[in-house]
């Protein structure tokens, strides 16, 4: 398995957001104690095509596999180039591989990762496919508005690629899967979908209760009713996970939970009692990139050695849909 | 568990002295009322009295009053 991440030079740091809403509620020092994140990066003019695209060439000239060998592209986001065609056959023009292959998009959020390893383990054991690259790419600061201080101060931008042969899907074990539609509208963008389309009524800036500012055109989350249904839900995802791949708590080396925000984690990790040094909180240069946290996290994890090769690790991802998953890979 | 404890409880989930606390207090009156403080109370009860808080359990949280409704049939620690 090969990893990179890539993530926009444009950067926003908690400075710049304090000098913008200019409230001591908002300093810099309270956004950090608020969210546990400093810098978020920013695609600006980038697509999402084109942050998959950085994300892959890096993995190609770092892993040594040629393009040619890729036979199947899987690419998450939930802010496609285009409605029509799928991103992923623009990321294969702009990457050059081969037209041989397979491609397709997947529309998932947070726990797009899980959903995506447990697609290319199935591509791959069925053997439709033998180099699967698999693209995390998400920029949701394309919806946020830079009045929105729940949003703004949370998302960042990034992707991931990851490179994935028959041998690395062996070593994906079994997963658990969990939806409930009936939270779609605590983490969502109202307008440009089919429901409601995008118009001047949809732009109208509204301000909330906490002064908050956003359109229908922008991203909304409740921040409240997603952390309690991450309370109501992981832990038993988290334990039926387990049960599924027969394995107790100490037998995992390493957890990364989907990198929602520091409180959420702090939460759950007390929660689950997973020791401090076993569970990964690292969004404080990144913000939360949606279904490029969980990947993002595993490749610093391996860069400061808190995991390496043989580690077993679990990946737990939730969140917009609401939509959950779960599953244990062994590096 | 004693009222004045869960008041505690209650006040450092908000952030606020509990002397600024009592069953009748509108939460919108508290400056300190904002969404971390709305987390930490869902955690608070979670953690002390083992109740998930659904989304509309949420939104009819308009007094102290109503957050101590939760802790009353919990097990409590």
């Amino acid at each position: 398995m090969f990893l990179e991440v890539y993530l926009p030079d444009r950067v926003l740091e908690n400075e710049e957001l304090a000098r913008c809403y200019d409230s001591p509620k908002w300093s810099a020092v309270s956004i950090f104690r608020k969210t546990g994140i400093c810098t978020r990066h920013i695609a600006g003019e980038m697509l999402v095509s084109d942050l998959a695209v950085e994300a892959g060439e890096r993995l190609f000239s770092t892993s040594g596999i040629l393009k040619d060998q890729v036979d199947f592209l899987v690419l998450c986001t939930q802010s496609p180039d285009f409605f029509l065609p799928a991103t992923s056959c623009v990321v294969q023009d702009k990457l050059g591989l081969l037209t041989e292959i397979g491609a397709f998009d997947f529309n998932m959020g947070c726990s797009g990762f899980i959903y995506g390893l447990s697609i290319a383990k199935g591509l791959l054991l069925s053997k439709s496919a033998k180099n699967l690259l698999l693209i995390m790419s998400e920029t949701y600061s394309k919806f946020v508005h830079p009045l929105d201080k729940s949003t703004r101060t949370i998302f960042g931008d990034g992707a991931a690629a990851v490179l994935l042969n028959q041998e690395d899907a062996a070593k994906i074990g079994e997963f658990v899967f969990g939806t409930d539609g009936s939270g779609a509208a605590n983490l969502i963008v109202p307008a440009g979908g089919m429901v409601l389309p995008r118009n001047e009524e949809t732009a109208k800036e509204m301000i909330d209760v906490a002064g908050n500012i956003r359109s229908r055109n922008n991203i909304y989350m409740n921040g409240p009713e997603i952390f309690a249904f991450t309370l109501r839900l992981v832990p038993e995802l988290f334990s039926k996970t387990l049960q599924k791949n027969r394995l107790s708590m100490e037998e995992i080396d390493y957890f990364i939970f989907h990198q929602a925000s520091r409180y959420i984690l702090e939460t759950l990790r007390d929660k689950l009692e997973i020791p401090e040094e076993k569970f990964c909180i690292d969004l404080e240069d990144t913000g939360n990139t949606v279904s490029a946290t969980i990947p993002i996290a595993l490749k610093r994890a391996l860069e400061r050695g808190a995991v390496s090769k043989g580690s077993k690790v679990m990946l737990v991802g939730f969140g917009v849909g609401y939509s959950w998953g779960a599953t244990v890979i062994d590096l | 568990m004693k009222y004045e404890e869960k008041l505690l409880l209650i006040a450092k989930a908000i952030e606020v002295d509990s002397s600024r606390l009592n069953p009748e207090t509108l939460l919108d009156s508290l400056e300190e009322w904002d969404s971390l403080a709305i987390m930490g109370v869902v955690a608070m009860l979670d953690k002390h009295f083992d109740v998930q808080l659904k989304a509309e359990d949420i939104a009819s949280l308009k007094t102290v009053g109503d957050i101590l409704k939760h802790t009353g049939a919990g097990t409590g620690q």
